[in-house]
């Protein structure tokens, strides 16, 4: 993301060539790695398969989406992978394979999402704590919660309607959760570009000085963007018990991580003020994409995780670079 | 011209950065304090030469990664591989050393060397590709938990046991591997600390256009800042390593974010430009004693995640608290002149 903070309007230098959108860049970086894909193995690009991908994608694209409203205010969430193992962990033992509690079970983890979004919410607003450290200590509060809950084995499995959502496939092939990620990628969208909360957002992402000036209830800001980012986690997590069918405590670990790492690749900055959501998504199948292409090739653990952080480098290398400090 | 004005800042700086991290420092010492007492009225036996030692050389990982956290987050960066650098040297320090005494100098150095090089990889990516630190190091932290496993898939290795012996030893009362710490940071880390260059971070992390614009190198800032952290890190790996004395390529992991949070707790801001690694020695010790009280108190390990989850939120905010009645009696003062 090359435009910062206000320097188009110092740059008025017009460039002749074409000039290729941003939001852009990410979606072209999903072609070249699905293209990877079918040239190592052909059945990549199966329709089916590629359709299982973005059934795998989203949960991650829940996530991010909360993730991204708090980058774009210029804050982090890393609590969002506690969360996560939290409300599968949660869901699980509530539903224990009866549809009467899917219910019951998507309450409670919305209403624990709530709780925690909340606590991180005024814990920044409020209290002034940097973002990172309080999510960071959010983070050990809930972990320590799903082992409290579970007593550290946890128990229960999805109820079979909720398999049906999470795995299922409408004319057996889209996946019945890409609906309900659509439903909320719009929602995000229309929210961010279309209305005032949208507008101040960004506002708040620029220069929470110059917002407050403005008339923006900063402090309520933040409190809705870190509320709405740990119910979107909460959601993520419920749905992902659908597709896991039992829980596990670590299933939530690397979600903070990919998160951040799609929402940046995205093309969003990470100091806040400047992105959008239609590049996370793209960012989101990116990250999908690698983990699922590595294991082709039978890369073993070690390998994958270095191919995987030099092919991150190498998109942000593309079009992740700050500004020169001297503009 | 250009020379006595950053002579000139640099003077300005050193003030400030001294007062601004005098008072964190009485404050985190404080609460170190307070929990040592607390301890010792849980345990009476805790006031031995014994646990004494091993409280320090239980904290001497987390005490050099928030070292190396500490003067990154002084330039405004932040470093996530802090924790993978150390899996790192640790399994380095695993697979090469021998009994021989030279050999085992020859792995310490080596291992420093490496630290070196994260830093300047770190580094390059940050100022030279014009990255933001906390994705650059966030990726690099899976390519260096990767190479660990490359090197060491299980948990393993060989790490002669006098070292071991050496570093976690006492002379008299003084556990050596605080001798090795002070050592430390009176020959390597002061005379940094106080040149030209760790002046520049100070200056870097407060405001890094107007450093740019006082005739500061930036990219050297920044440069020498990764590469001290990595030195750190690297050090604080052998110290995981003889402790241990095995190797185990994830047992660095959970010190990245417990850097960050000694650094926070020890007064350093994350906005950059305040702090020390003063604070930070003493983040890293209220940490670790945190852990052993609730473990004296007979505390599940379940609650011990969510107390040490509560004890840095609150102490935090009881630190920004401090901060904004200090604001308030100053500005007040102001007022009455």
């Amino acid at each position: 993301m090359i435009p910062g903070k206000g320097s188009s309007i110092l740059n008025v230098k017009t460039k002749p060539a074409v000039i290729i959108p941003q939001i852009v860049w990410p979606y072209i970086a999903v072609l070249l790695l699905i293209i990877l894909g079918a040239i190592i193995s052909p059945g990549f690009v199966d329709i089916g398969h590629l359709f299982l991908i973005l059934n795998l994608a989203v949960f991650l694209g829940l996530t991010a989406a909360g993730q991204n409203l708090v980058i774009l205010t210029g804050g982090i969430d890393l609590s969002v992978g506690a969360v996560v193992a939290l409300a599968n962990v949660v869901s699980a033992a509530l539903m224990n394979g009866s549809n009467d509690k899917i219910l019951l079970a998507g309450a409670m983890s919305i209403s624990f999402g709530i709780l925690i979004g909340l606590v991180n919410g005024v814990g920044v607003a409020y209290l002034r704590i940097h973002p990172m450290v309080m999510t960071l200590g959010m983070t050990s509060i809930v972990q320590g919660m799903s082992l409290l809950y579970t007593n550290g084995s946890p128990k229960g499995n999805s109820a079979p309607n909720l398999c049906t959502i999470a795995t299922g496939r409408m004319f057996g092939l889209i996946p019945n959760s890409l609906f309900i990620w659509a439903a909320v990628a719009v929602i995000i969208i229309i929210m961010l570009h279309k209305s005032v909360w949208g507008r101040w957002l960004f506002a708040v992402g620029n220069s929470e000085k110059a917002a407050r000036y403005s008339g923006v209830n900063v402090k309520w800001m933040l409190i809705s963007v870190y509320l709405l980012c740990s119910v979107l986690a909460a959601l993520s997590g419920f749905l992902l018990t659908g597709y896991t069918r039992t829980s596990y405590i670590s299933v939530g670990d690397s979600y903070a991580m990919d998160s951040v790492t799609a929402v940046v690749i995205g093309g969003t900055s990470i100091l806040g003020g400047s992105g959008s959501y239609v590049g996370t998504i793209a960012g989101c199948i990116i990250v999908i994409l690698i983990q699922s292409i590595l294991p082709i090739i039978s890369v073993p653990d070690a390998g994958r995780r270095i191919i995987s952080g030099l092919l991150i480098l190498f998109l942000l290398m593309l079009y992740g670079r700050e500004r020169k400090l001297r503009k | 011209m250009n020379r006595e004005n950053n002579k000139k800042l640099q003077h300005l700086n050193s003030r400030s950065a001294s007062f601004a991290h005098s008072e964190p420092l009485f404050l985190v010492y404080g609460v170190f304090i307070i929990m040592f007492i607390i301890i010792i009225a849980i345990n009476r036996s805790f006031l031995s030469v014994i646990s004494i030692t091993n409280l320090v050389v239980f904290s001497m990982p987390l005490i050099f990664a928030a070292m190396a956290q500490t003067v990154i987050v002084l330039t405004k960066g932040i470093d996530l591989s802090v924790g993978p650098a150390m899996s790192l040297t640790m399994v380095t320090a695993a697979s090469l050393m021998r009994d021989s005494t030279v050999n085992i100098l020859t792995v310490i150095l080596l291992c420093i060397a490496i630290g070196v090089v994260l830093g300047l990889i770190n580094g390059g990516l940050v100022v030279e590709a014009r990255l933001p630190p906390i994705i650059v190091t966030l990726a690099n932290s899976s390519v260096l938990t990767g190479i660990a496993l490359f090197i060491m898939p299980q948990p393993g290795g060989y790490i002669p046991s006098k070292i071991g012996e050496i570093v976690t030893g006492h002379i008299g009362f003084i556990p050596i591997s605080a001798i090795i710490l002070i050592a430390i940071l009176c020959f390597f880390w002061s005379p940094i600390r106080y040149s030209r260059t760790g002046q520049s971070w100070y200056a870097v992390g407060g405001n890094e256009a107007g450093a740019y614009f006082s005739g500061i190198n930036v990219k050297k800032a920044k440069f020498t800042a990764f590469i001290v952290g990595g030195i750190f890190s690297a050090i604080g790996g052998l110290f995981l390593a003889f402790q241990t004395l095995t190797g185990d390529p994830m047992m660095g992991a959970p010190y990245t974010l417990n850097s960050v949070a000694a650094t926070v707790l020890g007064g350093t801001s994350l906005a950059g430009g305040r702090g020390g690694v003063l604070g930070s020695i003493g983040g890293a010790l209220v940490l670790t004693i945190i852990i052993d009280i609730l473990y004296y108190l007979g505390v599940s390990a379940y609650y011990q995640y969510i107390f040490s989850g509560v004890i840095v939120i609150l102490a935090l905010a009881l630190g920004l608290l401090s901060d904004v009645v200090r604001s308030r009696r100053t500005v007040s003062k102001g007022e009455e002149i």
